[in-house]
């Protein structure tokens, strides 16, 4: 195997939750080595866990993500066994120091020394209070590649609202185009795509900027503001409203062209089919597979905008057939026929995917606090540089003796030192929230 | 000098994924060359259009995803359109192509043989499902993706059917994608010197969505318990979308600020130091839920939903006026920030374009050109770079290759 595109670049990671975390754990698929910048004395909620140590009567009243330990017990430490962390946690190296305190922010500048870039999605302005702003970190590293992930930018009325992913999707116009018929916004449900695809284009900027380093001989500053990636999302109903002042409203599950389309009721409890129908060819498929192939010649059906007409009518012959069938069958024999047609999968579902299995998606993991599971892989595949997957998620601080002593160079007695003011350690003080 | 300039992509996709992918490039400087089979890519007739009138020139979305590119047509289903497509190969860092697994190499155009043609390119391969496995040749769209891909069993409400996400997005998220495998790849070329196939899936990419999907996957692993449809976290605390006086706001009351923030944003500061009220279980308890909202939906429906979020957010609470894609446009945050740039199309007219998403060193992101009339740059691509003279260029026209 040839080395990884990343692997002369090593990271310096302040990200949390979820967007930053995500972007960082591309680049340490494509060989970076991550130093992830953590501490004892200062939980970031949703990182490591809601709160550092639940209760097991805590997790048991969370939410399926919130309260996602291993076997729903939170054990001697949590912020080890917290899946949320873990999910993106591949790859990985943990640190411990806490920037609060001088001896902790000379460490993180003394790593900015050795690292190629510099990550962070914190709310805006927090770097600067830390002394961990650009001028200060260019000053150290003037060829740092420095990422900054502001949500709404770093300026303009907004820079300074702050928000997680379902904020940005209000402010993009990407959730009032989602919804129920007849329904306001408030069943929606909740969305999180922006955490998604800020992780995917921060980490896409940060090697271009890498691409333009090399090529300029001079570090960069990126800027994502992820608000503004996501409103590049809704490029049709933008144009929309710019070309005709139309606001387009949520159609459910159906489609503006295509018909029929919508989720179908299966056999068994909450079971469901998704059917997307957009071509007369693909509706005689349809017709073959529900025991009507008379409808496919009867041209009050023929096209998307007669069967738009009566898809009410058509919804409930599918629905006839689909609530006899399990969903994944349904599904195979839809495709033999040449039907669009994808089971609405829950998690079980993809662990027993076929495809998925035989692509090797899942990897198998052993992680001290966890034991051994099964690890979501990899987004894509190359050839050449095949993404890694050989560190487990990191234990709080695991990798404290790597960063201090090899990288840093710090002797037994300074270690020592700094293990016992409580910045190196893999534990959360107790009593902090 | 943008940070792509110099990096020439030769682009064989079409409706939304592949065109975001190269869009992704072309606005930071690649040298995009799109080519068109004869009657265009099918996103030009999606629209929107204005006034509702179709024309090839005048779709919304094949608008805003192919700023930037030029336009060649050529038929690849010739022999001739298969040499001319090899020869344009021949000095292209990147292909990228979102075909059906099957066609490409049908035509003798598949990485094995453009590869021996030029080494060092990159074929980055755009599919529902990948190149390989039992579902490679199943038919699918963004909605039955998202289904399959594990997303819409937790969209909407339990007590409804589950809900589609926004239409494309998972396409422009493996587009996303698509340009980071991408530009991963250029950097190996660039200090390696090799190219390489990328297989991007948009079922995988859907699968390991950090938006929940991921997560939750490995959450069930680990414990057994299933994405649902059910509020994310169930409590007094707000989460989620409330109504205010005119539309919507979308409110995450999460900590450091929770219960004293809260309290003193809806002036309840009294109630602060309340012991009934001081932890996660007693949040999680639907009296004290209803309690709650009883003095939370007032104060909502007595405000705008931009002066919810200006109040709010004074108080440091994640709070955001849900907007559609008209207020989108107009808002002072995005006037401010001279986001949407106005650029005249010779069909078009004069349009807004959403700008950056991200920048580097305050730039990087242009909008050098507006999207290609099809064909455009026929003229100059197959005389120019190839060489061709204008009769066989007339020949071309004439044997329908191009």
């Amino acid at each position: 195997m040839s080395r990884l595109p990343l692997s002369r670049i090593r990271v310096l990671d302040l990200t949390l939750i979820w967007a930053g975390p995500y972007a960082v754990m591309q680049l340490a698929d494509l060989g970076a080595e991550i130093i992830r910048v953590e501490s004892c004395q200062h939980h970031i909620t949703n990182t490591r866990g809601f709160v550092p140590a639940p209760t097991k009567e805590i997790v048991e009243s969370l939410g399926y993500l919130a309260g996602m330990y291993v076997d729903m017990d939170p054990g001697e430490r949590p912020w080890n066994r917290f899946g949320f962390f873990n999910s993106l946690g591949r790859n990985k190296l943990s640190m411990t120091t806490d920037m609060t305190r001088p001896e902790g922010l000379e460490t993180v500048l003394e790593l900015v020394k050795v690292c190629d870039v510099f990550i962070e999605n914190n709310s805006l302005g927090l770097m600067k209070r830390f002394g961990l702003d650009y001028e200060t970190v260019r000053r150290i590293n003037p060829a740092i590649v420095y990422v900054t992930m502001p949500l709404h930018g770093l300026d303009g009325p907004y820079a300074d609202y702050i928000g997680f992913g379902p904020n940005g999707e209000a402010m993009s116009g990407i959730l009032s185009l989602r919804g129920y018929e007849g329904e306001d916004v408030t069943t929606a449900g909740q969305g999180n795509h922006m955490d998604a695809v800020s992780g995917i284009v921060a980490a896409y900027a940060t090697m271009m900027a890498l691409y333009q380093r090399d090529r300029t001989g001079r570090g960069q500053f990126v800027e994502v503001s992820q608000v503004e990636h996501l409103v590049n999302q809704i490029g049709g109903p933008l144009m929309d409203a710019a070309m005709n002042g139309r606001v387009q409203a949520p159609t459910e599950n159906r489609d503006p062209v295509r018909a029929p389309q919508g989720t179908y009721r299966c056999q068994g409890e909450d079971r469901w089919i998704a059917i997307s129908v957009g071509t007369d060819e693909e509706w005689a498929g349809l017709c073959r597979v529900i025991g009507r192939s008379e409808l496919a010649d009867d041209v009050s059906y023929a096209g998307n905008l007669a069967r738009r007409r009566r898809h009410d009518e058509i919804d409930a012959l599918i629905t006839g057939w689909t609530s006899t069938q399990d969903a994944r069958a349904a599904m195979g024999l839809l495709q033999q026929h040449g039907v669009p047609a994808g089971m609405v999968a829950d998690d079980r579902d993809a662990l027993e995917d076929p495809q998925l299995a035989q692509r090797g998606f899942f990897h198998e993991m052993r992680q001290a606090d966890c034991g051994t599971h099964r690890y979501p892989g990899h987004s894509y595949q190359a050839s050449e540089t095949p993404l890694r997957f050989d560190l487990p998620p990191p234990l709080l601080g695991e990798h404290n003796d790597y960063v201090y002593r090899e990288l840093l160079g710090r002797d037994a007695a300074e270690i020592r030192r700094l293990t016992e003011l409580g910045h190196i350690g893999d534990r959360y003080v107790p009593g902090i929230r | 000098m943008q940070p792509l300039a110099g990096l020439n992509v030769l682009d064989l996709t079409w409706h939304v994924a592949g065109p975001y992918a190269t869009k992704l490039m072309a606005d930071y400087g690649a040298n995009v060359l799109k080519i068109e089979r004869p009657g265009g890519d099918p996103a030009r007739r999606y629209g929107p259009f204005p006034n509702d009138v179709p024309h090839q020139e005048r779709s919304g979305t094949f608008l805003h995803l192919n700023t930037n590119k030029r336009s060649i047509t050529l038929n690849l289903q010739t022999a001739r359109g298969q040499d001319l497509f090899n020869e344009l190969a021949t000095d292209a860092d990147v292909i990228v192509e979102s075909f059906a697994p099957r066609v490409l190499p049908s035509m003798g155009l598949d990485y094995q043989a453009l590869s021996r043609i030029n080494p060092r390119m990159i074929m980055c391969s755009l599919s529902n499902f990948g190149q390989t496995g039992p579902y490679r040749d199943w038919k699918a769209t963004d909605f039955t993706l998202h289904a399959i891909g594990g997303q819409t069993v937790s969209t909407g409400v339990a007590e409804n059917q589950p809900l589609k996400g926004t239409d494309h997005l998972m396409e422009y998220q493996a587009g996303s994608m698509a340009a980071l495998a991408v530009m991963g790849a250029v950097l190996h070329q660039h200090w390696e010197g090799v190219g390489q196939q990328l297989d991007v899936a948009i079922y995988e990419v859907v699968q390991t969505s950090a938006d929940r999907r991921m997560t939750a996957l490995l959450g069930y692993e680990y414990n057994g318990k299933p994405s649902t449809r059910a509020p994310m976290l169930p409590t007094a605390l707000p989460l989620g979308y409330f109504p205010c006086k005119d539309g919507h706001a979308c409110m995450v009351v999460a900590p450091p600020a929770r219960w004293t923030r809260f309290m003193g944003l809806i002036g309840r500061e009294d109630l602060i130091d309340d012991p009934r009220f001081q932890s996660p279980e007693v949040w999680a308890s639907p009296e004290i839920k209803e309690e709650i909202d009883g003095m939370f939906y007032p104060w909502l429906l007595d405000r705008t939903k931009q002066q919810v979020m200006e109040e709010a957010q004074a108080a440091r609470i994640a709070t955001t006026a849900i907007s559609n894609p008209l207020e989108v446009l107009n808002d002072p945050h995005f006037r401010a920030r001279n986001f949407f740039r106005r650029a005249g199309h010779p069909e078009a007219g004069t349009l807004p374009y959403a700008g950056p998403s991200f920048s580097i060193e305050g730039g990087g992101w242009e909008l050098r050109s507006t999207a290609p009339l099809l064909g455009q740059h026929n003229r100059e691509v197959y005389t120019g770079r190839l060489g061709l003279s204008s009769l066989e260029l007339s020949q071309l026209r004439a044997e329908e290759v191009i």
